[in-house]
C-alpha cells in the first residue's frame, strides 16, 4: 500500500519536532516485507518470523534454588527462554533510505527524512508527518549508522559536509555530529556516523539521520541507487544491568542438556539465566572528549591516542578514565572511533585509527587538511577479536604545524568519540 | 511442555515425550547460534591491487576468521556468501586503502551484493587529493543477504588514473561482517 504523504520543508536540528509545513507531494514507500525464514534452517532452526505478540526486552528472569527441588513449567521456559530467543534473534531495528531528492540548506543541521523502509518490522517509522523521526519501541540502548551522501562533486574548496545523528531525548534535540571533511575539487561528499544513543519510548525519544553544509546554498542528497542516504537503528543493550548480572559473568558456554546428567539449579542458571543476562546486557561503551586538548603532530603513520574525558555509558566498568577501553570478555566487538579536528589550516593531513595493546595502529579515513574555519572529523571503524583484557584506543594523526600541535575536542556534539559493542564470542 | 525437575535432585524423567534432545535443539542451540554469530573478516595484505576507473571488488587475500566457511576466493571473485540457511541481516564493516591519490583520483567504498542495485551501499568518499601518503575511506553498511544466494563484498569505484591498494600494515583494505537479526 502506497501511502501519499506532504513532505514537510528541511527542518533544523534546534529543538523538539514541530509542526510539518507544506511541501512537495510524494510517494511513501511502504516497508519492504521480510524475507521469509529459511525452512528447516541448520544455523537457528524453523521458526515463524515473529510468535506473536512480540515479547520485548527479557524480564523476570528466574533465579534457580541450588538446594530445593523445583519444577520447570512451560511458563518458565516461553518467558525465560522462547521470548528472549525471539527477542535476541529480531531485535528491535529500523533501516531505511532517502531515495528522492531532499535539500539540505546550509550553515545548520537539518533532517533527512527517509521514504524508502528497508526494513521496519516493529513500526519504528510511523509518523508519516515526521518521516525524518524513528521512534524507538522499547527503553535500551541503540546502535545507530548512518550515511549521509550529497549530489555534489564540483564544490570548490573551503567548505565542509557532514553526518549527523540527532537525536531527542525527553524533549531535548542533540546533533550528534560524524564524519566532517572539507572539500576539495573532485570531491565527493559522502559521510558516516556511528552513535550509541538511549531511547525511551516513554518520553517519545527519536533518533534521525540530519546533514550539515556550509556552502552559498542548499545541496541536494543523492538520489543514484546505492548512494542514498541510509539510517540504521539496532537494539544494542538493555538500560540497566538485570537483576542478577556482575561484571564475573562469563560468555555463555551454552552447554547441551543431557540424558546423563542430572539438571540442576546451577546449569539452569548458567545456562538460562546468565546467558539471556549476558546476551541482553553485553559489553557496551561510548566515550568522548568533551573538552579541547592538544594532540602532538606527528609524521605518518605514527599518531596520539585520544584522552576520553566522559563515559556516556561503560556498563562493565572497562574505561581506564583516559584512553584506553579494555575489553572485559573475549570476543568479536564494533569499534568506531572518531577524532574532531578543530580549525587549523596548517599541514596538509588528518586521519583516525584504531590501535590494540599498543601495536599498530589500523588507520581509517584519511582526509586533507583543507582550508576550513570549522575544523573535521576523521573516523575509522573495525570489528575487533579481542581476548579479555586487551584494550583498545582511538588514534588521531595530524600534521599540522601549529606549536604545541593540533586541537581536538571542543563542543560537546562535535566531539571525538569511542564506540564499543560485544557482537559475538 | 511437561515439568522436570531441576533441583539438585536427579532429574528422572521428562515425561509427555520430552526429551533433553527437545530443550537441547529447542534452547541451547538457539544459544549457542547467538553467542557464536556468524562472522567474517578478512584484509588484504599480501598482494597490491591495480585499482582501474570504475566500479571493482577489492580482492581481499588474509582471512582472519570464517567459521561459517562462507569466503569464496575464485578468480574476480572476492566475496563473503552465506552459507544456504543462513539468512538475515548483517552488519558489514569494510575499509579501502590505498596508496597516495593524485589530484584527479576520487574513490568511493562500497559494500556490494547481488541482490540489488538498493543493496550496494557506499560509504565515506574523498578525494584525499593532497595526502601525501597512503589513504583510506571508511564504509559501515546494514543490509539483508538470502543464505547461499547473495554474496557480500568490498568494492571501490574510482574515478582518475588508476591506483594501487596500499597492503602496509594498518594502511591496508578490510572487512568484517556479523550477523545481527534474523528479520
Amino acid at each position: 500500500m502506497s501511502i501519499t504523504q506532504r513532505r514537510a520543508p528541511a527542518r533544523a536540528v534546534t529543538g523538539p519536532a514541530g509542526t510539518p509545513g507544506a511541501g512537495t507531494a510524494v510517494s511513501y514507500q511502504p516497508p519492504v516485507p521480510p524475507p521469509p525464514p529459511d525452512p528447516g534452517s541448520p544455523y537457528y532452526g524453523p521458526r515463524n518470523p515473529i510468535d506473536p505478540p512480540y515479547p520485548g526486552p527479557p524480564a523476570n528472569l528466574k533465579t534457580w534454588s541450588l538446594t530445593s527441588v523445583e519444577t520447570i513449567s512451560a511458563t518458565i521456559l516461553q518467558n525465560d527462554a522462547d521470548d528472549s530467543i525471539v527477542f535476541l534473534i529480531d531485535p528491535p531495528m529500523y533501516s531505511g533510505q532517502l531515495r528522492s531528492i531532499w535539500p539540505i540548506p546550509q550553515n545548520a543541521y537539518y533532517y533527512v527524512p527517509e521514504d524508502f523502509d528497508l526494513l521496519d518490522p516493529l513500526a519504528m517509522h510511523s509518523n508519516p508527518a515526521q518521516p525524518e523521526l524513528i521512534y524507538a519501541n522499547y527503553l535500551g540502548w541503540y546502535l545507530c549508522i548512518g550515511v549521509m551522501t550529497y549530489n555534489t562533486t564540483t564544490t570548490g574548496t573551503g567548505v565542509i559536509y557532514n553526518a549527523t545523528i540527532a537525536v531527542t531525548q525527553n524533549n531535548v534535540a542533540t546533533a550528534w555530529i560524524g564524519q566532517q571533511t572539507p572539500t576539495q575539487a573532485t570531491f565527493r561528499p559522502f559521510e558516516t556516523v556511528v552513535e550509541l544513543q538511549s531511547l525511551n519510548p516513554a518520553t517519545g525519544d527519536t533518533v534521525s539521520l540530519a546533514g550539515f553544509q556550509t556552502t552559498s546554498g542548499s545541496v541536494n542528497t543523492n538520489t543514484t541507487a546505492g548512494q542514498y542516504p541510509t539510517l540504521n537503528v539496532i537494539y544494542a543493550a538493555l538500560p540497566s544491568a538485570p537483576p542478577a548480572w556482575s561484571t564475573s559473568l562469563p560468555v555463555p558456554a551454552n552447554t547441551a542438556f543431557s540424558d546423563t546428567t542430572q539438571i540442576t539449579g546451577a546449569f539452569m542458571n548458567t545456562n538460562l539465566r546468565d546467558t539471556v543476562n549476558f546476551l541482553t546486557y553485553p559489553p557496551i561503551c561510548r566515550l568522548q572528549r568533551n573538552s579541547s586538548v592538544q594532540l602532538a603532530s606527528t609524521t605518518f603513520p605514527a599518531g596520539t591516542a585520544v584522552p576520553f574525558n566522559v563515559a556516556t555509558i561503560d556498563n562493565w566498568s572497562a574505561w581506564n578514565g583516559t584512553t584506553r577501553y579494555t575489553f572485559p570478555k573475549a570476543g568479536l566487538y564494533f569499534v568506531y572511533g572518531q577524532v574532531n579536528f578543530l580549525n587549523d589550516t596548517t599541514g596538509t593531513d588528518r586521519a583516525c585509527g584504531l590501535r590494540v595493546n599498543g601495536g599498530t595502529t589500523q588507520w581509517g579515513s584519511t582526509e586533507t587538511a583543507a582550508n576550513t574555519v570549522l575544523g573535521h572529523i576523521s573516523i575509522a571503524c573495525q570489528m575487533i577479536r579481542a581476548a579479555a583484557a586487551d584494550y583498545v584506543e582511538v588514534i588521531g594523526y595530524s600534521n599540522a604545524t601549529t606549536v604545541g600541535g593540533i586541537t581536538i575536542g571542543g563542543a560537546a556534539s562535535g566531539t571525538s568519540k569511542l564506540i564499543i559493542l560485544w557482537l559475538a564470542a | 511442555m511437561s515439568p522436570f525437575i531441576a533441583g539438585s535432585t536427579p532429574h528422572g524423567t521428562l515425561g509427555q515425550g520430552d526429551t533433553f534432545a527437545n530443550l537441547t535443539s529447542q534452547i541451547t542451540s538457539y544459544f549457542q547460534f547467538l553467542t557464536a554469530k556468524a562472522v567474517f573478516r578478512a584484509t588484504q595484505i599480501t598482494t597490491a591491487q591495480t585499482l582501474t576507473a570504475g566500479l571493482q571488488g577489492v580482492n581481499l587475500n588474509n582471512v582472519l576468521e570464517d567459521p561459517y566457511g562462507g569466503w569464496v576466493h575464485t578468480a574476480g571473485t572476492f566475496w563473503w556468501l552465506p552459507p544456504a540457511g543462513l539468512s538475515g541481516w548483517f552488519i558489514v564493516n569494510g575499509c579501502v586503502y590505498t596508496a597516495a591519490p593524485a589530484a584527479t583520483n576520487s574513490i568511493i567504498p562500497y559494500i556490494g551484493t547481488n541482490g540489488s542495485a538498493s543493496q550496494q551501499f557506499a560509504g565515506s568518499a574523498t578525494s584525499n587529493p593532497s595526502v601525501s601518503h597512503t589513504a583510506g575511506r571508511t564504509v559501515i553498511a546494514v543490509m539483508h543477504a538470502t543464505g547461499g544466494q547473495n554474496w557480500i563484498q568490498l568494492q571501490a569505484a574510482l574515478s582518475g588514473a588508476n591506483l594501487n591498494t596500499s597492503v602496509t600494515a594498518g594502511q591496508n583494505s578490510h572487512m568484517e561482517i556479523c550477523f545481527v537479526s534474523e528479520w
